[in-house]
């Protein structure tokens, strides 16, 4: 094997834990217990540098947990699951999954949930910027080409169903909530919530939306259904479902990037 | 003597200052930011960035490529920054000496090697293929190490000036990661700059460190130490007009201490004057 490997393979033991430090020592120059300290150094270093970067992600969870729980939890997924990347930008997807598998998270049984939507912002925050249709495109659709067309969404648009009510606690942590709620946790645990959450220029939104429209926009966003085809699921969902609505919505806030239809996109 | 112009001084650009720097835009040569945290395809960091751009030359410091990682899997972020290199028109690239990934484990930090025969080779090869698919000269930076090797055969400055001599490269050089070294490792930093390739010089690094219990630690989080200034002094002496950045990444302070430390740069370079003195000659 090369020298260099080898090198880097006992260094990333010893960075792993400190049961590396014995294979590590012996390549080293200089007092092996000054040398074990300064692995130490390195191996906190880059526990540090994981926590900044899910620190950074996972803001939410951080309140949610507190500080020094949110670091242990933080050392137990590098643990398990080391950054893979040279862009730190990207760890972290896997930590919803993490969350689901760790017993101690049982008395936070939304917390999962909660990261699983602050990923979806994460990845939100450095989506592509797109102009979003406006009205005017839907003018020209004749009712049969509209059954078939097929809407695509901006990119950052992402779905979450949960047994939590996971957009209203998001909300209520975001810096600029608390002003108009007075209760910072005035939530009904027991709801169950459909979020969505999407690009509006620069900054990223959280919603909660109705079963129907969840139902609607998944049918579109996810299983790529033509806009009929999603309606007609969306009405089983939700009997009352308001098309009118939903479209109105997903224009006002900037959802709907384009509009394919039978051999013609706009 | 023949006296060259010193660059002006740059600062890092971090987040809690995005705001003032482009509604104030203060007098300085350039802004610096880690290339990995523009890796996107939009947003407002990114945004910002191309602001920033339209009022200054800026420098794509990158922390992820880990270099001398024999096991790297890098070609993805090669991309990455190709493309952010496309989109910024940055006036540097750069990177630093060092590994960070071993069997698809990325540690995320600039960890030290041992200076070998092999480990030249494969730093050169991969610097050529940055330089290659950058289509531009990138330029490395000397690393604050911790630990040394026993295998070394050669020093990092010796290294350093071998891999410009193999690439073509670039050098950034961090006069508080010399230093860092030198007192760490009993070394004169002196010794360190006479090894080194000073007309490779492209930009130079001035950031605080932190004293412990295991010596200096390289934390970005204070102010430029005297000693380090002496270092700034004696290095435009030997005629490097390439301009300094302050580099502060931890315990950032107002923007106002960052244009101080730029502005006592700037006075070293005035007084010290530049002048073509110092050649290197690569060894055949």
């Amino acid at each position: 094997m090369s020298a260099l490997l080898d090198a880097q393979r006992r260094f990333a033991g010893a960075l792993r834990s400190a049961q590396g430090e014995p294979a590590m020592l012996p390549l080293l120059t200089g007092d092996a217990e000054r040398n074990r300290g300064l692995l130490g150094v390195y191996r906190g270093n880059a526990v540090a540098n994981a926590n900044a970067a899910l620190t950074l992600a996972y803001p939410v969870c951080r309140q949610i947990t507190g500080d020094d729980y949110f670091d242990a939890l933080v050392r137990r997924y590098w643990a398990l699951t080391p950054s893979t990347d040279g862009d730190l930008n990207r760890y972290g997807d896997h930590f919803a999954d993490f969350l689901d598998g760790f017993e101690p998270v049982r008395a936070l049984p939304y917390l999962p949930d909660v990261a699983r939507l602050e990923w979806l912002v994460h990845v939100a925050t450095t989506a592509a910027d797109t102009a979003p249709l406006g009205g005017e495109a839907f003018a020209g659709l004749d009712p049969d080409a509209l059954a078939t067309a097929r809407l695509h969404m901006t990119p950052g648009f992402a779905l979450l169903g949960s047994a939590w009510p996971i957009a209203d606690i998001w909300l209520q942590h975001q810096p600029d909530a608390a002003a108009g709620s007075g209760d910072a946790f005035d939530i009904d645990l027991e709801q169950a919530q459909y979020a969505v959450v999407w690009r509006d220029g620069l900054r990223v939104r959280v919603a909660s939306l109705s079963v129907g429209a969840h139902a609607f926009w998944a049918a579109i966003a996810l299983v790529g259904a033509s806009f009929g085809d999603a309606w007609a699921g969306a009405t089983t969902h939700e009997q009352d479902f308001n098309l009118a609505a939903a479209i109105e919505q997903a224009i006002a806030c900037g959802w709907l990037h384009h509009i394919e239809t039978r051999g013609n996109e706009q | 003597m023949i006296l060259h112009p010193v660059s002006p001084t740059g600062i890092g650009l971090r987040q809690p200052h995005y705001a003032r720097v482009l509604e104030e835009r203060p007098r300085i040569g350039f802004v610096e930011v880690h290339s990995e945290n523009f890796f996107h395809d939009g947003g407002a960091a990114l945004r910002t960035l191309e602001r920033a751009r339209e009022c200054y030359p800026v420098s794509l410091h990158g922390v992820g490529l880990a270099l001398a990682s024999v096991d790297a899997r890098s070609q993805a972020h090669v991309e990455r920054l190709a493309k952010l290199v496309e989109r910024i028109e940055p006036a540097f690239v750069s990177e630093h000496l060092c590994w960070g990934a071993v069997d698809g484990i990325h540690f995320n930090d600039l960890l030290p090697f041992p200076y070998t025969g092999e480990a030249l080779a494969l730093v050169a090869a991969r610097v050529n293929a940055l330089q290659d698919r950058l289509r531009r000269p990138v330029l490395i930076e000397n690393l604050s190490a911790y630990v040394q090797f026993r295998d070394a055969q050669m020093t990092e400055a010796q290294f350093l000036a071998d891999l410009v001599c193999l690439t073509g490269c670039g050098l950034l050089l961090d006069l508080n990661n010399l230093y860092v070294n030198a007192r760490n490792f009993g070394s004169d930093p002196m010794d360190a700059l006479e090894q080194l390739p000073m007309h490779a010089v492209r930009e130079i690094h001035l950031a605080g460190h932190a004293v412990t219990e295991y010596g200096l630690i390289d934390t970005h989080g204070s102010a430029v130490c005297d000693d380090v200034w002496a270092l700034l002094t004696a290095v435009r002496r030997r005629g490097v007009g390439a301009p300094a950045l302050i580099e502060w990444d931890t315990d950032l302070p107002e923007l106002d201490i960052l244009l101080a430390e730029a502005a006592r740069a700037d006075r070293i370079g005035a007084d010290a004057g530049t002048s073509d003195g110092d050649r290197h000659v690569c060894a055949a």
